[in-house]
């Protein structure tokens, strides 16, 4: 099934992938960020704060946005 | 459909046609050039003080350099993001999505407004505390209108608690309503191209909520004004001082000069000199020959330090043989320094003591 990824680190980056039925958010987000930690980001499904163990469904928009962003001088 | 929902469908048509006017202009290219030729300027300067063995100047030119070549390459890198996005050129965002993620934004932000007639969306952050210093709420106002050319939103202090020395910085990141988006940038200009609103206020409130030190425009810890390192005073913008040896910062009471140079220095870094105890500077003291004695250029007669070089000169005149006339050295001074008195005149009242002594 295809899901629409969102990934607000770095440059931004949001695409459609393919992900295997039943697959959970964690899992998923361990796949893609795998030197990530869950909690240095905010993660969404359809634009909702989603437990760990949710199970994705076709057609979801999961996000994963840094807690922590540096801004810096121009 | 409530008001809200139907200024949300309004505003996510508005946003809509922008998005695809935006792509229809001509991408705008730009190179950094004035800041390459500063960059020149800067290795020019930086070469000639190590010629003359300015180090200091040195030093603070090539952190200038530093700070162009890192401006440089920032602009390079949104060049290089803005080409890419302009060829890869995604699909516009759908009405529907658009209007979606306005009305997710009222669930997301308490306070949340959206108004076609000014082109804005309005969000309010919770409350800033960054290492325990309290900011307060932020508004994040998008102006769907505006043009790619500026920044297309503006951060607004609700309860401004600025920096002592500038107010129009009111918070680390933030200095007259601009955010510095550092590494949110390109996250920010690609959520903003694809229609996700959402996600865009997201990482600008999480920019908010973090403190990149050393990258501020002014630190937290000068946030309530710099201290003086010798009184740990806060000491004005205006009437700051820096020791010419450590380069501390000194309050104008705190900052001594050295009598000879005129240069300031801190308490640590001033020395005086041991003949007239004024303030000197450790480079302008000098040992003298004899007793090693710090002196100052004023009191140093012929290397030594002036007791040093009066008990030279008593020494000499001890030492030096008398001449034909049976005048001894000390004779022959008090001569020269009394030309008009007789020698058949002289007394013990007018003559120096020494003369008197031998």
């Amino acid at each position: 099934m295809k899901i629409l990824y969102i990934n607000n680190d770095g440059g931004g980056f949001a695409d459609y992938v393919e992900v295997a039925e039943g697959t959970t958010v964690q899992a998923f987000f361990a796949a893609r960020v795998p030197h990530g930690k869950p909690h240095d980001y905010l993660i969404r499904v359809n634009r909702q704060p989603a437990a760990a163990d949710q199970v994705l469904r076709e057609g979801d928009r999961v996000s994963f946005t840094p807690v922590k962003i540096e801004g810096a001088l121009p | 459909m409530n008001p809200i929902q139907k200024q949300a469908l309004r505003a996510a048509g508005m946003i809509r046609r922008r998005l695809a006017e935006r792509r229809e202009e001509p991408t705008p290219i730009q190179l950094p050039e004035d800041h390459w030729s500063e960059m020149q300027r800067f290795i020019r300067q930086i070469q000639q003080a190590q010629r003359h063995r300015w180090h200091r100047a040195a030093r603070r030119l090539t952190d200038d350099l530093l700070y162009q070549i890192d401006y440089c390459r920032s602009r390079l890198s949104d060049l290089l993001a803005l080409l890419r996005q302009k060829s890869e050129s995604p699909a516009l965002p759908a009405l529907k999505d658009l209007y979606q993620e306005i009305l997710a934004l009222q669930e997301e932000y308490d306070e949340f407004d959206v108004d076609p007639k000014t082109g804005e969306i309005r969000v309010t952050t919770e409350p800033i505390v960054l290492q325990d210093l309290r900011l307060g709420q932020f508004a994040i106002r998008l102006h769907w209108k505006s043009s790619g050319g500026t920044s297309p939103y503006n951060i607004v202090a609700l309860e401004p608690h600025p920096a002592a020395s500038d107010s129009s910085v009111t918070h680390p990141h933030v200095q007259s309503e601009r955010l510095c988006e550092g590494d949110g940038r390109a996250a920010i200009r690609t959520a903003l191209d694809q229609g996700r609103l959402g996600d865009f206020f997201q990482i600008v409130t999480q920019i908010l909520s973090t403190y990149a030190e050393g990258s501020a425009y002014v630190e937290l810890d000068q946030w309530y004004g710099e201290s003086c390192s010798d009184c740990g005073g806060l000491v004005d913008e205006d009437e700051r001082y820096y020791c010419n040896r450590c380069e501390n910062l000194l309050c104008g009471e705190c900052s001594t000069s050295c009598e000879h140079c005129g240069d300031g220095y801190c308490s640590g870094c001033i020395s005086s000199c041991q003949t007239c105890q004024e303030p000197h500077c450790s480079a302008c003291l000098e040992a003298c020959a004899k007793c090693c004695r710090a002196t100052c250029p004023h009191c140093l007669q012929d290397g030594l330090c002036e007791r040093c070089y009066e008990q030279q000169q008593q020494d000499d005149r001890k030492d030096a043989p008398a001449d034909p006339g049976g005048q001894s050295p000390a004779q022959r001074d008090a001569e020269a320094e009394f030309p008009a008195i007789d020698q058949g005149t002289r007394t013990a009242a007018t003559a120096p003591k020494s003369l008197v002594a031998v």
